[in-house]
């Protein structure tokens, strides 16, 4: 009576120990499914976003363009009324005639104009001053379109990475039911996911990189437009 | 001169440290990205002809399975002849002559037949069936859809700047559910194997 009173009791706590394995294995799959469903909305999110963000128009490049070109119009400008006022300074200097009564005052005038000459010229010409205004217009030109292409090399090769994640790899990955059904390990399908979303990050990491990589250049030469 | 010299000396040595160092850097990355497409290459490889050998095995256990079904079928209808035969051969002898205990053994037999039957075919057989569809189901979602999405998916991965280590790690994973498959469709026709000797027994007695 007592043995058979014990074999009951094993096999009933045999039968909970079963149960309570089945509910702890149905909760871990229910985790892990959340996990992932969590993860692909995160992916879709980021994927919707990525867009507006490697688009010019829309992340500030081509607002930072625009103020390169205003900056180089300026330096243009610049250049052209030092070439007009030395022009005009090589004139009064003609007419000087030490001798002719008034000399002193003319000779003030051309003393006044070349100090506000020094002063109109933009503070990274006067750096160099062997070099004539043109070169420094011809390097800051360069380092634009250095800065520009930089840019729009990294766009490409992320509007690339971008169109093979959108036109190859989303629509490659195993399906989470086939999966499931195939009773494969779900924390590799997430770990696949989660390199994808990964991979979004990293693109939006770089878009910011690059970005900031241009707003530098931007930044460094600003100062120009307002001397 | 001399100084000159040194100076040119020193920055040749630079300048080579560097493109060495360069070199290595490169080289490791490729060599890494070698080693990734060799191991995902052979894992894609060991997965092809576990596909194969899989499919070899359950058409093996399927025919093994068929076997012992109609050798269980052979020996029921062979036994439920020899006791109708031997209990006709009873009934036909004059009544005084006749031993009632063969008839009842031999109902008895017939019984216990029957009920051998059902269960084989309502327990064993139905298992069987149930379970090895299931497992090929789980066989063709693999073959199928499964494994013709992870092996072209690498390229693209590489392509988009990802991490190809991940897709040798699911191609693995499905590697390793073969392995269970193959061990699953084994153990569902040796349970099937198993109610042979207890026909064979019954039929012995």
């Amino acid at each position: 009576m007592r043995g058979t009173a014990v074999v009951v009791i094993s096999i009933v706590m045999l039968g909970y120990g079963n149960l309570m394995a089945a509910d702890d294995a149905q909760a871990l799959r229910e985790k892990q499914l959340e996990k992932l469903g969590a993860m692909k909305g995160r992916i879709q999110s980021k994927v919707t976003e990525l867009p507006k963000l490697l688009d010019p128009a829309q992340n500030g490049a081509a607002a930072m363009q625009a103020a390169i070109q205003q900056i180089q119009q300026k330096i243009t400008a610049d250049v052209a009324r030092q070439a007009q006022m030395q022009l005009k300074l090589m004139e009064l200097q003609k007419l000087l005639d030490p001798n002719q009564k008034g000399a002193a005052e003319l000779s003030a005038a051309v003393q006044q104009l070349q100090q506000k000459m020094a002063a109109s010229v933009p503070k990274q010409i006067q750096q160099e001053e062997k070099k004539t205004a043109e070169q420094k217009l011809g390097e800051i030109g360069q380092t634009f379109a250095a800065a520009l292409a930089n840019y729009n090399k990294k766009l490409a090769d992320m509007q690339g990475i971008y169109g093979q994640i959108t036109t190859y790899v989303l629509p490659s990955m195993p399906a989470e039911a086939q999966w499931i059904s195939a009773d494969l390990d779900i924390e590799v399908l997430i770990s696949l996911w989660a390199t994808v979303e990964k991979g979004a990050d990293d693109l939006k990491a770089m878009n910011t990189d690059a970005l900031a990589e241009l707003k530098k250049t931007v930044t460094a030469w600003e100062p120009l437009t307002k001397e | 001169m001399r100084t000159t010299v040194i100076i040119a000396i020193s920055l040749a040595v630079l300048g080579y440290g560097n493109l060495m160092a360069q070199d290595k850097g490169v080289e490791s990355a490729q060599t890494i990205r070698d080693k990734q497409v060799e191991k995902l290459g052979a894992t894609k490889g060991r997965v092809q002809s576990k596909i194969l050998e899989l499919q070899k095995l359950v058409e093996a256990t399927q025919k093994e399975a068929a076997a012992v079904q109609a050798e269980v079928q052979r020996i029921q209808q062979q036994t439920s002849a020899s006791l109708v035969k031997l209990v006709q051969e009873e009934n036909a002898k004059p009544q005084e002559m006749r031993n009632v205990a063969v008839t009842e053994n031999s109902n008895k037999k017939t019984q216990k037949l029957n009920e051998m039957l059902a269960e084989f075919n309502n327990v064993t057989w139905a298992t069987y069936v149930q379970k090895t569809a299931q497992l090929q189901a789980t066989y063709t979602v693999i073959v199928q859809s499964l494994f013709p999405a992870l092996q072209g998916m690498d390229a693209h991965w590489v392509s988009a700047n990802l991490d190809p280590e991940i897709v040798i790690t699911a191609v693995a994973a499905v590697e390793k559910r073969l392995d269970g498959l193959k061990i699953q469709f084994a153990t569902a026709v040796t349970d099937v194997k198993a109610a042979l000797p207890v026909w064979e027994a019954f039929a012995a007695e």
